[in-house]
């Protein structure tokens, strides 16, 4: 049985890294994951859009073993008292996604903002470099 | 201690092949809408073995189940609560907007009042609806805690008299929120109270009935779905460059 199955694209764009994780459509089952430190060498390179485009190959070929012709994709950032803006790899994850064939369901954006929590970190002077 | 490394590496090599056989194990099943979306198939999950599907839950937007443009902002919630052989039956939990419609309609300079009702339904559901009512400028604290309280006793007393079918239907018609509306006219005039949230926290007797019309549903259904897509990649392009003014911010 070869149905139209759709799956969840959960990517996690940080500006240190970026991990995909390709699950159904209740988000229970992992099907695959991919993430920067897999694809390429450099560390400082984990969050770089070619690192994500390369995660989202790999994602999609686990994507396509397991009939899936769509996935609805969940945009995350760090969130929380950290950075609230996705890393530079999201948007090209995508695109790579769409690129390799995968109809594009919704894009949404998950990332987890406080209603009020706990201060951020850097003291009250911000992090000085 | 040399022995327990090796056998801590084998039963590593073990879990590295069984992950495989794992997949090879499980079975897709069909996650079916309840009743109260005439059972339409939402999607698919892989289990091994059917009493793993128990509890998980799937978001469907409404324009997925109706085809209707004009609710893709509403999400709808399921949770799987028994299996018959390859089909899964679900049950409705609650309803959710997309954080993008809610961050559209929030602005600066006006006031976003929310509230927070549980109500128990003529069949004996209890619900807990989140209105989040958006005034065209700054509302004062006192019109605030009036409207909330209008809110409060408005939504119980119509509670009271709808079946949780009725109330779901009311959500996603957008009628509950124009009823509010309308009562709060009294304390200070809305420009639109919207349904932010509802979950349901007791389930009540008997299974809620159908709330969408056959023929919307049956045909267009599979027409619908080229559409949605072609839609999906205008919609991508936009969110796309969003994300890139967001990024050079």
């Amino acid at each position: 049985m070869v149905a139209a199955k759709w799956g969840i694209a959960n990517i996690y764009a940080s500006y240190n890294n970026i991990m995909i994780t390709l699950t159904d459509v209740t988000g229970a089952e992992t099907l695959a994951k991919a993430t920067g430190g897999m694809v390429v060498k450099q560390a400082k390179d984990e969050s770089s859009p070619y690192a994500a485009q390369k995660a989202a190959e790999k994602i999609a070929e686990a994507a396509r073993e397991k009939d899936i012709i769509g996935i609805h994709v969940r945009v995350r950032a760090p969130g929380g008292n950290k950075s609230a803006s996705p890393g530079p790899g999201a948007q090209a994850a995508i695109r790579a996604l769409a690129r390799a064939g995968l109809k594009i369901g919704r894009i949404e954006d998950v990332t987890p903002i406080p209603h009020d929590g706990t201060k951020k970190k850097g003291g009250r002077r911000g992090r000085r470099v | 201690m040399a022995s327990s490394t090796v056998a801590s590496r084998k039963t590593k090599g073990n879990a590295g092949r069984k992950v495989k056989d794992k997949w090879k194990a499980k079975e897709w099943y069909n996650i079916h809408a309840p009743r109260m979306f005439n059972e339409i198939v939402i999607g698919e999950s892989p289990a091994a073995d059917p009493e793993l599907l128990l509890g998980r839950t799937a978001e469907v937007t409404v324009q997925d189940l109706t085809g209707d443009f004009s609710k893709m902002h509403i999400k709808l919630k399921f949770k799987i609560t028994g299996t018959d052989g390859h089909e899964a039956k679900t049950e409705f939990i609650g309803h959710d907007l997309t954080s993008d419609y809610v961050r559209r309609l929030t602005r600066r300079k006006k006031t976003k009042t929310d509230h927070v009702v549980d109500v128990m339904t003529f069949d004996h559901f209890f619900v807990r609806i989140k209105t989040m009512s958006i005034a065209e400028r700054r509302v004062q604290s006192s019109q605030e805690i009036g409207m909330r309280s209008v809110i409060g006793t408005t939504l119980t007393a119509m509670a009271e008299k709808m079946t949780l079918s009725d109330i779901v239907k009311s959500i996603i018609s957008g009628d509950l929120s124009k009823d509010l509306a309308r009562a709060c006219r009294v304390v200070i005039p809305m420009k639109r109270i919207e349904i932010r949230k509802s979950e349901i926290l007791k389930v009540g007797d008997g299974e809620p009935e159908s709330i969408i019309e056959e023929v919307a549903v049956a045909a267009p259904e599979e027409a619908s779905e080229e559409v949605v897509t072609e839609e999906a990649a205008v919609e991508e392009v936009v969110e796309e460059s969003a994300i890139e003014e967001t990024a050079s911010e």
